[in-house]
């Protein structure tokens, strides 16, 4: 199966595991190139080991989620959430 | 699961019987999650076919021939069988009737599911916005909810065009190509109605239609998209 690049909000269930909530309206801003938008408007890869979303502009890896230790964790890379809870 | 519906030769419904299910908004989905004897797990995401009205929960599944998960959705699994599923999920790619309108969609392939669920919705929410859909199909026999989307059309509350772009039905009135910009340009609110606009298909049908939209003018923050990508699974 080849891996094919989809859009952020396919990436809803994994994103929700991960942070515990719907965030694909949440706005991320990528830090390599300023571009913001809502999460679901990213580049996900579903099918990589883990989740990748990236940003559509400059292609940097925004958030990759994974399996680990049984539960669901995000590793955030060029990208600034909003602050608070997430 | 409680009921199995050919939509078309590659395409058939599941209906689920979910006592605890929540409620949904159209054009939420659900991520499917098949795990084998061995452990080994495969999941999917699929939209939501039904509207929050429907009173059953409807997944429209198109068969992948390398899929790991659609051949099991809609060949295998028997009636009475059990799911696991993840949702209601996603709050972009959703319409409400509080949202109003016009509504512009475009539907690649089974693209249209989720816009079936906004169709209903629509007519639940005792109709009132204006919508227009384009949906691009190979052929005639490839259009899923064929009766459905007939049925609206013939009634004029919904303006819905065609494009088949690999084989024609004589006569045949719609289009017949791969969507472009002068087919959106056609079939388009214009800019001025100020639409708000929801696109979904494979990606390369996805950015056409986004890219034209724009180009026409249209607010880029009302357009909406889902690509599901050349296959899904």
């Amino acid at each position: 199966m080849t891996t094919t690049a989809v859009d952020g909000n396919a990436a809803a269930g994994a994103l929700f595991e991960a942070y515990g909530r719907e965030m694909t309206l949440v706005v991320a801003t990528c830090t390599a190139c300023g571009q913001a938008g809502p999460l679901a408007e990213t580049v996900a890869y579903l099918q990589a080991p883990g989740v990748v979303l990236r940003c559509r502009r400059c292609d940097a890896v925004l958030i990759v989620v994974v399996a680990h230790q049984g539960g669901t964790v995000a590793h955030e890379s060029s990208v600034r959430l909003p602050g608070g809870d997430v | 699961m409680v009921d199995l519906i050919d939509e078309s030769t590659h395409v058939r419904s599941v209906v689920l019987d979910l006592p605890d299910w929540p409620g949904h908004r159209a054009g939420q989905h659900v991520d499917v999650r098949l795990t084998a004897e061995d452990g080994y797990q495969a999941q999917r995401s699929y939209s939501l076919a039904s509207s929050p009205e429907d009173g059953q929960v409807v997944l429209t599944v198109e068969v992948l021939d390398d899929g790991e998960v659609s051949p099991y959705l809609a060949g295998e699994l028997q009636v009475g069988d059990q799911l696991e599923l993840r949702g209601p999920i996603g709050g972009y790619f959703v319409w409400t009737a509080d949202l109003g309108g016009p509504l512009q969609l475009f539907a690649g392939g089974s693209g249209v599911v989720p816009f079936r669920a906004m169709l209903r919705h629509r007519a639940a929410a005792n109709g009132g916005v204006p919508v227009r859909l384009l949906y691009s199909a190979r052929r005639l026999e490839d259009v899923i909810y064929r009766d459905e989307l007939g049925r609206l059309a013939a009634n004029g509350e919904t303006d819905i065009r065609f494009t088949l772009t690999r084989e024609w039905p004589d006569p045949w009135g719609g289009y017949r190509r791969r969507v472009d910009r002068e087919m959106v340009e056609q079939v388009a609110w214009s800019p001025e109605d100020r639409p708000l606009v929801y696109v979904c298909g494979p990606t390369g049908f996805v950015e056409t239609v986004a890219d034209a939209m724009v180009e026409l003018g249209h607010d880029q923050a009302a357009i909406r998209t889902e690509r599901f990508g050349p296959s899904g699974g």
